[in-house]
Protein backbone atom coordinates (compact mmCIF):
# COMPACT_ATOMS: atom_id res chain seq x y z
CA UNK A 1 0.00 0.00 0.00
CA UNK A 2 2.82 2.64 1.33
CA UNK A 3 4.33 1.70 -2.38
CA UNK A 4 1.61 2.42 -4.32
CA UNK A 5 1.67 5.84 -2.74
CA UNK A 6 5.09 6.43 -3.75
CA UNK A 7 4.32 5.63 -7.69
CA UNK A 8 1.55 7.63 -7.61
CA UNK A 9 3.89 10.32 -6.41
CA UNK A 10 6.35 9.65 -8.69
CA UNK A 11 3.65 10.35 -10.85
CA UNK A 12 2.20 13.45 -10.21
CA UNK A 13 5.97 14.51 -11.26
CA UNK A 14 6.02 12.44 -14.37
CA UNK A 15 2.93 13.68 -15.57
CA UNK A 16 3.90 17.69 -14.77
CA UNK A 17 6.90 16.64 -17.31
CA UNK A 18 4.87 15.22 -19.54
CA UNK A 19 2.31 18.19 -19.72
CA UNK A 20 5.04 20.23 -20.33
CA UNK A 21 6.59 18.62 -22.68
CA UNK A 22 3.16 18.38 -24.77
CA UNK A 23 2.56 22.01 -24.01
CA UNK A 24 5.61 22.70 -25.18
CA UNK A 25 5.31 20.75 -28.66
CA UNK A 26 2.10 22.47 -28.90
CA UNK A 27 3.71 25.91 -28.50
CA UNK A 28 1.65 26.89 -25.97
CA UNK A 29 4.14 28.55 -23.95
CA UNK A 30 6.19 31.74 -24.37
CA UNK A 31 9.49 29.77 -24.44
CA UNK A 32 11.10 33.29 -23.02
CA UNK A 33 9.47 31.73 -19.88
CA UNK A 34 8.77 28.05 -20.26
CA UNK A 35 11.64 26.58 -22.55
CA UNK A 36 11.15 22.90 -23.78
CA UNK A 37 12.13 20.47 -20.85
CA UNK A 38 14.34 19.33 -23.27
CA UNK A 39 16.66 22.94 -23.64
CA UNK A 40 16.51 22.63 -19.22
CA UNK A 41 18.01 19.23 -19.29
CA UNK A 42 20.79 20.09 -21.85
CA UNK A 43 21.36 23.04 -19.61
CA UNK A 44 21.79 21.62 -16.61
CA UNK A 45 24.13 19.94 -18.23
CA UNK A 46 26.26 22.66 -19.60
CA UNK A 47 25.83 24.42 -15.99
CA UNK A 48 27.07 20.88 -14.41
CA UNK A 49 30.61 21.75 -16.48
CA UNK A 50 31.10 25.29 -15.57
CA UNK A 51 32.97 26.12 -12.75
CA UNK A 52 31.34 28.83 -11.38
CA UNK A 53 28.15 26.30 -10.52
CA UNK A 54 29.53 24.91 -6.93
CA UNK A 55 31.03 28.50 -5.62
CA UNK A 56 27.55 30.06 -6.99
CA UNK A 57 25.27 27.33 -4.60
CA UNK A 58 27.88 27.76 -2.11
CA UNK A 59 27.30 31.26 -1.52
CA UNK A 60 23.72 31.16 -1.30
CA UNK A 61 24.25 28.35 0.96
CA UNK A 62 26.79 29.46 3.30
CA UNK A 63 25.10 33.31 3.89
CA UNK A 64 21.56 31.39 4.21
CA UNK A 65 22.91 29.29 7.63
CA UNK A 66 25.09 32.43 8.67
CA UNK A 67 22.18 34.04 8.48
CA UNK A 68 20.05 31.84 10.22
CA UNK A 69 22.37 31.23 13.04
CA UNK A 70 22.48 34.91 13.76
CA UNK A 71 18.81 35.52 13.87
CA UNK A 72 19.18 32.05 15.76
CA UNK A 73 20.99 33.15 18.30
CA UNK A 74 19.59 36.64 18.85
CA UNK A 75 15.85 35.70 18.72
CA UNK A 76 15.65 32.80 20.66
CA UNK A 77 17.14 34.96 24.15
CA UNK A 78 14.80 37.51 22.91
CA UNK A 79 11.98 35.01 22.78
CA UNK A 80 12.40 33.69 25.74
CA UNK A 81 11.84 36.85 27.54
CA UNK A 82 9.02 38.15 25.99
CA UNK A 83 7.49 34.56 25.97
CA UNK A 84 8.13 34.65 30.16
CA UNK A 85 6.94 38.18 31.42
CA UNK A 86 3.82 39.56 30.20
CA UNK A 87 5.04 43.02 31.06
CA UNK A 88 7.80 42.71 27.72
CA UNK A 89 5.32 40.96 25.72
CA UNK A 90 3.24 44.16 25.99
CA UNK A 91 5.90 46.35 25.51
CA UNK A 92 7.18 44.78 22.80
CA UNK A 93 4.05 43.92 20.92
CA UNK A 94 3.94 46.67 18.62
CA UNK A 95 7.39 46.74 18.07
CA UNK A 96 7.17 43.03 16.64
CA UNK A 97 4.02 43.25 14.84
CA UNK A 98 5.61 45.90 12.71
CA UNK A 99 8.84 43.78 12.41
CA UNK A 100 7.14 40.95 11.46
CA UNK A 101 4.92 42.58 8.52
CA UNK A 102 8.17 44.50 7.08
CA UNK A 103 9.69 43.11 4.21
CA UNK A 104 13.16 43.20 4.47
CA UNK A 105 13.40 43.36 0.91
CA UNK A 106 12.43 46.45 0.85
CA UNK A 107 15.17 47.49 2.81
CA UNK A 108 17.70 46.66 -0.41
CA UNK A 109 18.21 49.81 -1.92
CA UNK A 110 18.88 51.90 1.25
CA UNK A 111 21.08 49.00 2.38
CA UNK A 112 23.12 49.05 -1.12
CA UNK A 113 23.99 52.68 -0.45
CA UNK A 114 24.79 52.75 3.52
CA UNK A 115 26.72 49.47 3.34
CA UNK A 116 27.39 48.62 -0.16
CA UNK A 117 26.91 45.48 -2.16
CA UNK A 118 28.34 43.02 0.02
CA UNK A 119 27.88 39.47 1.62
CA UNK A 120 27.02 41.40 4.49
CA UNK A 121 24.40 43.15 3.54
CA UNK A 122 23.06 40.36 2.29
CA UNK A 123 23.71 38.28 5.41
CA UNK A 124 21.86 40.71 7.43
CA UNK A 125 18.96 41.17 5.31
CA UNK A 126 18.39 37.24 5.95
CA UNK A 127 18.95 37.54 9.81
CA UNK A 128 16.29 40.32 9.85
CA UNK A 129 13.63 38.85 7.89
CA UNK A 130 14.67 34.91 10.18
CA UNK A 131 14.52 37.47 13.02
CA UNK A 132 10.90 37.37 13.41
CA UNK A 133 9.98 33.56 12.58
CA UNK A 134 12.53 32.55 15.17
CA UNK A 135 11.16 35.41 18.26
CA UNK A 136 7.38 34.29 17.36
CA UNK A 137 7.84 30.65 17.33
CA UNK A 138 9.99 31.05 20.67
CA UNK A 139 7.34 33.13 22.29
CA UNK A 140 4.42 30.58 21.72
CA UNK A 141 7.01 27.98 23.37
CA UNK A 142 7.79 29.54 25.78
CA UNK A 143 4.29 29.93 26.75
CA UNK A 144 3.26 26.45 26.24
CA UNK A 145 4.04 25.30 29.25
CA UNK A 146 1.64 23.16 31.21
CA UNK A 147 0.06 24.34 34.40
CA UNK A 148 0.96 21.24 36.17
CA UNK A 149 4.58 21.62 35.67
CA UNK A 150 4.42 25.39 36.63
CA UNK A 151 3.03 24.34 40.07
CA UNK A 152 5.32 21.50 40.67
CA UNK A 153 8.33 23.89 39.85
CA UNK A 154 6.64 26.53 42.10
CA UNK A 155 6.21 24.11 45.00
CA UNK A 156 9.27 23.20 44.85
CA UNK A 157 10.62 26.73 44.95
CA UNK A 158 12.76 26.01 41.92
CA UNK A 159 15.31 28.73 41.15
CA UNK A 160 14.29 31.42 38.76
CA UNK A 161 17.53 30.58 36.42
CA UNK A 162 17.91 26.93 36.84
CA UNK A 163 13.74 27.20 36.02
CA UNK A 164 14.58 28.71 32.61
CA UNK A 165 17.35 26.74 32.16
CA UNK A 166 16.00 23.53 32.92
CA UNK A 167 12.09 23.71 32.34
CA UNK A 168 11.24 26.56 30.37
CA UNK A 169 13.84 26.15 27.50
CA UNK A 170 13.08 22.66 27.36
CA UNK A 171 9.75 22.91 26.68
CA UNK A 172 10.38 25.21 24.65
CA UNK A 173 12.48 23.32 22.30
CA UNK A 174 10.06 21.73 19.61
CA UNK A 175 8.78 25.25 19.26
CA UNK A 176 11.69 27.07 18.56
CA UNK A 177 12.68 24.09 16.69
CA UNK A 178 9.95 24.92 14.00
CA UNK A 179 10.98 28.85 14.38
CA UNK A 180 14.14 28.05 13.19
CA UNK A 181 12.89 25.42 10.12
CA UNK A 182 10.77 28.81 9.10
CA UNK A 183 13.74 30.86 8.86
CA UNK A 184 15.67 28.09 6.77
CA UNK A 185 13.07 27.90 4.14
CA UNK A 186 12.71 31.95 3.99
CA UNK A 187 16.55 32.58 4.39
CA UNK A 188 16.77 31.18 0.64
CA UNK A 189 14.05 33.12 -0.72
CA UNK A 190 15.60 36.35 0.90
CA UNK A 191 18.86 35.31 -0.35
CA UNK A 192 18.07 34.91 -3.87
CA UNK A 193 16.28 38.02 -3.82
CA UNK A 194 19.18 40.14 -2.49
CA UNK A 195 21.47 38.33 -5.17
CA UNK A 196 18.71 39.13 -7.64
CA UNK A 197 18.69 42.89 -6.69
CA UNK A 198 22.50 44.01 -5.34
CA UNK A 199 23.74 41.80 -8.00
CA UNK A 200 26.39 39.88 -4.89
CA UNK A 201 27.45 36.28 -5.65
CA UNK A 202 25.09 33.59 -5.87
CA UNK A 203 22.57 31.93 -7.30
CA UNK A 204 20.43 35.10 -7.94
CA UNK A 205 23.19 37.22 -9.44
CA UNK A 206 23.80 33.78 -11.91
CA UNK A 207 20.23 34.39 -12.67
CA UNK A 208 20.43 37.98 -13.63
CA UNK A 209 23.42 37.05 -15.58
CA UNK A 210 21.91 33.96 -17.50
CA UNK A 211 19.30 36.25 -18.25
CA UNK A 212 21.47 38.98 -19.37
CA UNK A 213 23.07 36.37 -21.88
CA UNK A 214 19.71 35.19 -23.04
CA UNK A 215 20.19 31.89 -21.81
CA UNK A 216 16.70 31.34 -19.90
CA UNK A 217 16.92 27.24 -19.85
CA UNK A 218 19.99 27.77 -17.68
CA UNK A 219 18.10 30.66 -14.84
CA UNK A 220 14.96 27.54 -14.73
CA UNK A 221 18.00 25.16 -13.74
CA UNK A 222 19.61 27.55 -11.50
CA UNK A 223 15.97 28.06 -10.01
CA UNK A 224 15.29 24.88 -9.61
CA UNK A 225 18.51 24.32 -7.81
CA UNK A 226 17.35 27.40 -4.86
CA UNK A 227 14.23 25.10 -4.57
CA UNK A 228 15.83 21.57 -3.93
CA UNK A 229 17.98 23.40 -1.47
CA UNK A 230 15.18 24.96 0.03
CA UNK A 231 13.77 21.00 0.40
CA UNK A 232 17.11 19.22 1.58
CA UNK A 233 17.53 22.10 4.39
CA UNK A 234 14.37 21.30 5.41
CA UNK A 235 14.28 17.65 5.30
CA UNK A 236 17.56 18.00 6.83
CA UNK A 237 16.35 20.24 9.31
CA UNK A 238 13.34 17.44 10.40
CA UNK A 239 16.34 14.79 10.54
CA UNK A 240 18.35 16.88 13.18
CA UNK A 241 15.24 17.86 15.19
CA UNK A 242 14.16 13.89 15.51
CA UNK A 243 17.92 13.08 16.79
CA UNK A 244 17.71 16.14 19.00
CA UNK A 245 14.35 15.90 20.22
CA UNK A 246 13.93 12.31 20.40
CA UNK A 247 13.02 12.30 23.94
CA UNK A 248 10.29 14.77 22.94
CA UNK A 249 8.68 12.59 20.73
CA UNK A 250 9.04 9.63 22.62
CA UNK A 251 6.88 11.35 25.51
CA UNK A 252 4.27 12.42 22.78
CA UNK A 253 4.98 15.91 23.79
CA UNK A 254 5.23 18.02 26.84
CA UNK B 1 -11.27 49.28 35.23
CA UNK B 2 -10.87 51.81 32.98
CA UNK B 3 -7.58 52.37 34.86
CA UNK B 4 -6.33 49.44 34.48
CA UNK B 5 -7.17 49.74 30.77
CA UNK B 6 -4.93 52.98 30.99
CA UNK B 7 -1.79 51.24 32.50
CA UNK B 8 -2.33 48.05 29.46
CA UNK B 9 -2.80 51.29 26.90
CA UNK B 10 0.40 52.73 28.57
CA UNK B 11 2.47 49.29 28.63
CA UNK B 12 2.05 48.56 25.05
CA UNK B 13 2.56 51.95 23.97
CA UNK B 14 6.31 53.62 25.76
CA UNK B 15 8.35 51.19 24.09
CA UNK B 16 7.28 51.82 20.09
CA UNK B 17 6.96 56.08 20.92
CA UNK B 18 10.15 56.01 23.24
CA UNK B 19 11.90 54.29 19.83
CA UNK B 20 10.04 57.36 16.95
CA UNK B 21 11.08 59.98 20.24
CA UNK B 22 14.83 58.66 20.83
CA UNK B 23 15.34 58.51 16.70
CA UNK B 24 13.58 62.08 16.22
CA UNK B 25 15.85 63.75 18.73
CA UNK B 26 19.29 62.08 18.41
CA UNK B 27 19.33 62.47 14.34
CA UNK B 28 18.00 66.21 14.83
CA UNK B 29 20.91 67.97 13.05
CA UNK B 30 22.75 65.73 12.11
CA UNK B 31 24.66 65.92 8.71
CA UNK B 32 24.95 62.03 8.15
CA UNK B 33 24.41 61.22 4.67
CA UNK B 34 23.28 57.76 4.99
CA UNK B 35 20.98 58.24 7.85
CA UNK B 36 19.23 61.55 7.15
CA UNK B 37 17.51 63.53 10.71
CA UNK B 38 14.27 61.95 10.90
CA UNK B 39 12.08 65.07 10.53
CA UNK B 40 13.62 65.01 7.18
CA UNK B 41 12.33 61.70 6.27
CA UNK B 42 8.72 62.73 7.38
CA UNK B 43 8.42 65.86 5.92
CA UNK B 44 9.63 64.55 2.59
CA UNK B 45 7.34 61.95 2.54
CA UNK B 46 4.32 64.42 3.63
CA UNK B 47 5.32 66.62 0.68
CA UNK B 48 5.25 63.72 -1.69
CA UNK B 49 2.10 62.13 -0.21
CA UNK B 50 0.58 65.45 -0.70
CA UNK B 51 1.54 65.92 -3.67
CA UNK B 52 -0.02 63.07 -4.86
CA UNK B 53 3.47 61.88 -6.35
CA UNK B 54 4.06 58.91 -3.42
CA UNK B 55 -0.19 58.95 -3.70
CA UNK B 56 -0.19 57.34 -6.97
CA UNK B 57 2.44 54.66 -6.57
CA UNK B 58 0.91 53.69 -3.10
CA UNK B 59 -2.50 53.25 -5.38
CA UNK B 60 -0.69 51.22 -8.28
CA UNK B 61 1.10 49.33 -5.54
CA UNK B 62 -1.87 48.56 -4.25
CA UNK B 63 -4.28 47.39 -6.85
CA UNK B 64 -1.52 45.21 -7.91
CA UNK B 65 -1.34 43.06 -5.08
CA UNK B 66 -4.87 43.23 -4.07
CA UNK B 67 -5.45 42.05 -7.66
CA UNK B 68 -2.91 38.92 -7.21
CA UNK B 69 -4.07 37.89 -3.77
CA UNK B 70 -7.89 37.67 -5.09
CA UNK B 71 -6.73 35.57 -8.10
CA UNK B 72 -4.26 33.25 -6.24
CA UNK B 73 -7.42 33.04 -3.46
CA UNK B 74 -9.60 32.05 -6.43
CA UNK B 75 -7.43 29.21 -7.53
CA UNK B 76 -6.10 28.29 -4.19
CA UNK B 77 -8.56 27.85 -2.34
CA UNK B 78 -10.66 26.07 -5.34
CA UNK B 79 -7.93 23.71 -6.49
CA UNK B 80 -7.56 23.21 -2.32
CA UNK B 81 -10.90 22.11 -1.93
CA UNK B 82 -10.66 19.65 -4.83
CA UNK B 83 -7.31 18.02 -3.58
CA UNK B 84 -7.79 18.03 -0.13
CA UNK B 85 -11.19 16.52 -0.69
CA UNK B 86 -10.04 13.71 -2.18
CA UNK B 87 -6.91 11.31 0.38
CA UNK B 88 -5.65 9.73 -3.54
CA UNK B 89 -5.45 13.34 -4.45
CA UNK B 90 -3.83 14.76 -1.56
CA UNK B 91 -1.09 12.32 -1.13
CA UNK B 92 -0.18 11.73 -4.80
CA UNK B 93 0.56 15.69 -4.93
CA UNK B 94 2.02 16.27 -1.67
CA UNK B 95 5.95 16.26 -2.39
CA UNK B 96 5.27 18.13 -5.81
CA UNK B 97 3.47 20.69 -4.14
CA UNK B 98 6.06 21.04 -1.39
CA UNK B 99 8.87 21.48 -3.97
CA UNK B 100 7.25 23.78 -6.05
CA UNK B 101 7.01 25.83 -2.86
CA UNK B 102 10.01 25.57 -1.77
CA UNK B 103 11.13 27.36 -5.02
CA UNK B 104 12.39 31.03 -4.55
CA UNK B 105 9.44 33.34 -6.42
CA UNK B 106 12.59 35.92 -6.61
CA UNK B 107 14.90 34.07 -8.75
CA UNK B 108 11.88 33.77 -11.49
CA UNK B 109 11.75 37.61 -11.63
CA UNK B 110 13.78 38.73 -13.77
CA UNK B 111 13.05 36.05 -16.47
CA UNK B 112 8.83 37.53 -15.79
CA UNK B 113 9.97 41.13 -15.94
CA UNK B 114 12.07 40.77 -19.08
CA UNK B 115 9.38 38.91 -20.90
CA UNK B 116 6.45 40.69 -20.36
CA UNK B 117 7.43 43.63 -19.69
CA UNK B 118 7.27 46.62 -16.83
CA UNK B 119 3.54 47.03 -16.85
CA UNK B 120 1.18 45.47 -14.17
CA UNK B 121 0.80 42.10 -15.74
CA UNK B 122 4.33 40.87 -14.58
CA UNK B 123 3.65 41.92 -11.25
CA UNK B 124 0.21 40.54 -10.83
CA UNK B 125 1.31 37.03 -12.49
CA UNK B 126 4.74 36.74 -9.92
CA UNK B 127 2.18 37.70 -7.08
CA UNK B 128 -0.10 35.19 -7.87
CA UNK B 129 3.05 32.59 -8.79
CA UNK B 130 4.01 33.48 -4.91
CA UNK B 131 0.82 33.49 -3.02
CA UNK B 132 -0.98 30.55 -4.43
CA UNK B 133 1.11 27.96 -2.23
CA UNK B 134 0.56 29.28 1.35
CA UNK B 135 -3.23 29.39 0.38
CA UNK B 136 -3.61 26.21 -1.72
CA UNK B 137 -1.15 23.84 0.72
CA UNK B 138 -3.35 25.69 4.22
CA UNK B 139 -7.09 24.79 2.18
CA UNK B 140 -5.81 21.36 1.74
CA UNK B 141 -4.55 20.86 5.23
CA UNK B 142 -7.96 22.77 6.73
CA UNK B 143 -10.31 20.34 4.66
CA UNK B 144 -7.97 17.22 6.01
CA UNK B 145 -8.18 18.72 9.44
CA UNK B 146 -12.04 18.48 9.07
CA UNK B 147 -14.04 16.12 11.40
CA UNK B 148 -14.15 13.15 8.75
CA UNK B 149 -18.13 12.23 10.56
CA UNK B 150 -19.38 15.51 8.41
CA UNK B 151 -17.32 14.01 5.03
CA UNK B 152 -19.41 11.12 5.94
CA UNK B 153 -22.24 12.91 6.18
CA UNK B 154 -22.03 14.45 2.97
CA UNK B 155 -21.32 11.20 1.18
CA UNK B 156 -23.93 9.68 3.23
CA UNK B 157 -26.91 11.97 1.81
CA UNK B 158 -25.12 12.33 -1.10
CA UNK B 159 -24.78 16.18 -1.41
CA UNK B 160 -23.60 17.33 -4.52
CA UNK B 161 -19.59 17.58 -5.31
CA UNK B 162 -20.18 21.81 -5.99
CA UNK B 163 -22.00 22.17 -2.81
CA UNK B 164 -20.27 20.19 -0.73
CA UNK B 165 -17.10 21.97 -1.60
CA UNK B 166 -18.97 25.24 -1.11
CA UNK B 167 -20.89 24.47 2.44
CA UNK B 168 -19.11 22.19 4.05
CA UNK B 169 -15.48 22.06 3.16
CA UNK B 170 -14.80 25.64 2.36
CA UNK B 171 -16.73 26.56 5.97
CA UNK B 172 -14.81 23.59 7.14
CA UNK B 173 -11.60 24.71 5.97
CA UNK B 174 -12.21 28.52 6.68
CA UNK B 175 -9.93 29.26 9.14
CA UNK B 176 -6.98 27.28 7.71
CA UNK B 177 -7.43 29.55 4.90
CA UNK B 178 -7.51 32.44 6.50
CA UNK B 179 -4.19 31.86 8.02
CA UNK B 180 -3.43 31.21 4.48
CA UNK B 181 -4.63 34.34 3.18
CA UNK B 182 -2.57 35.91 6.17
CA UNK B 183 0.95 34.37 5.18
CA UNK B 184 -0.04 35.33 1.35
CA UNK B 185 -0.50 38.94 2.58
CA UNK B 186 2.74 38.98 3.69
CA UNK B 187 4.13 37.67 0.92
CA UNK B 188 2.23 39.58 -1.86
CA UNK B 189 3.93 42.47 -0.79
CA UNK B 190 7.29 41.16 -0.77
CA UNK B 191 6.96 40.22 -4.42
CA UNK B 192 5.46 43.64 -4.90
CA UNK B 193 8.04 45.46 -3.96
CA UNK B 194 11.29 43.27 -5.55
CA UNK B 195 9.17 43.17 -8.86
CA UNK B 196 8.99 46.55 -8.92
CA UNK B 197 12.31 47.38 -7.88
CA UNK B 198 13.86 44.84 -11.21
CA UNK B 199 11.04 46.79 -13.36
CA UNK B 200 8.68 49.30 -13.23
CA UNK B 201 7.57 52.57 -14.35
CA UNK B 202 4.91 52.80 -11.38
CA UNK B 203 4.89 51.74 -7.70
CA UNK B 204 6.28 52.23 -4.20
CA UNK B 205 9.35 49.89 -5.04
CA UNK B 206 9.66 51.84 -8.08
CA UNK B 207 9.70 55.24 -6.20
CA UNK B 208 12.09 53.68 -3.87
CA UNK B 209 14.43 52.66 -6.24
CA UNK B 210 14.21 55.93 -8.02
CA UNK B 211 15.39 58.06 -5.41
CA UNK B 212 18.07 55.96 -3.74
CA UNK B 213 19.55 56.14 -7.58
CA UNK B 214 19.25 59.88 -7.11
CA UNK B 215 21.41 59.66 -3.96
CA UNK B 216 17.76 61.47 -1.98
CA UNK B 217 18.74 58.95 1.00
CA UNK B 218 15.67 61.03 2.75
CA UNK B 219 13.05 59.89 0.18
CA UNK B 220 14.59 56.70 -0.07
CA UNK B 221 14.19 55.65 3.57
CA UNK B 222 11.07 57.64 3.68
CA UNK B 223 9.32 54.86 1.03
CA UNK B 224 11.11 52.04 2.95
CA UNK B 225 9.35 53.40 5.79
CA UNK B 226 6.18 53.68 4.30
CA UNK B 227 6.46 50.08 2.82
CA UNK B 228 6.57 48.99 6.31
CA UNK B 229 3.96 50.65 7.17
CA UNK B 230 1.56 49.25 4.66
CA UNK B 231 2.71 45.43 6.07
CA UNK B 232 1.46 46.84 9.45
CA UNK B 233 -2.11 48.30 8.85
CA UNK B 234 -2.76 45.70 5.99
CA UNK B 235 -1.76 42.68 7.86
CA UNK B 236 -3.77 44.78 11.08
CA UNK B 237 -6.67 44.99 8.84
CA UNK B 238 -6.70 41.69 7.81
CA UNK B 239 -6.91 40.25 11.23
CA UNK B 240 -9.88 42.55 11.49
CA UNK B 241 -11.69 40.86 8.75
CA UNK B 242 -10.42 37.30 9.81
CA UNK B 243 -12.29 38.09 13.44
CA UNK B 244 -15.30 39.14 11.63
CA UNK B 245 -15.41 36.72 9.23
CA UNK B 246 -14.46 33.40 11.69
CA UNK B 247 -16.92 35.18 14.62
CA UNK B 248 -18.86 31.75 14.65
CA UNK B 249 -15.47 29.73 14.52
CA UNK B 250 -14.70 31.12 18.01
CA UNK B 251 -17.50 31.48 19.16
CA UNK B 252 -18.25 27.27 19.12
CA UNK B 253 -15.36 26.07 21.53
CA UNK B 254 -14.32 23.60 18.60
CA UNK B 255 -17.58 21.72 17.22
CA UNK B 256 -16.07 18.71 15.46
CA UNK B 257 -14.65 18.20 18.18
CA UNK B 258 -17.65 18.38 20.69
CA UNK B 259 -19.87 16.11 19.00
CA UNK B 260 -17.02 13.14 18.81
Amino acid sequence: MRGFIVIRQVGVFLGVLVLWAVGDALSLFNRDIIPSPLAVLEAAGVLFGRPELWPTLWFTLRDSLVGVAIAAALGIPVGLLIGIFPKVELSTRIVLDFGRAFPAIALVPVFVLVFGTSHTSKIMLIAIACFFPVVIQTIYGARRLEPTILDTVNSFRIPALMRYRRVVLPAALPYIATGVKLSLSISILVAVGAEILMQVPGIGAQINLARTYNEVPVAIVLTLYAGIMGVALSQLWDWVEGRMLAWHHREGGL
Amino acid sequence: MSAKLLARGLWMWWLPVGLVTFWWFASLGTNSFFFPPLNRIVSVTIRDLSSGLLLNHLRVSLINMLAGLAISGVIGVGLGLIIGGSRALREATGPFLNFVRAIPPAAIVPIIIVAMGVGPQPKVFLIVFACVWPILLNTIDGVRGMNPQMLEMAQAFRIPFGLRNRRILFMGALPQIMAGMRIALAVSLVLMVISEFVGASAGLGFYIREKKEAFAMAEAWGGTLLTGLLGYLMSALFLRFERWALHWHFQTPEPGKAAS
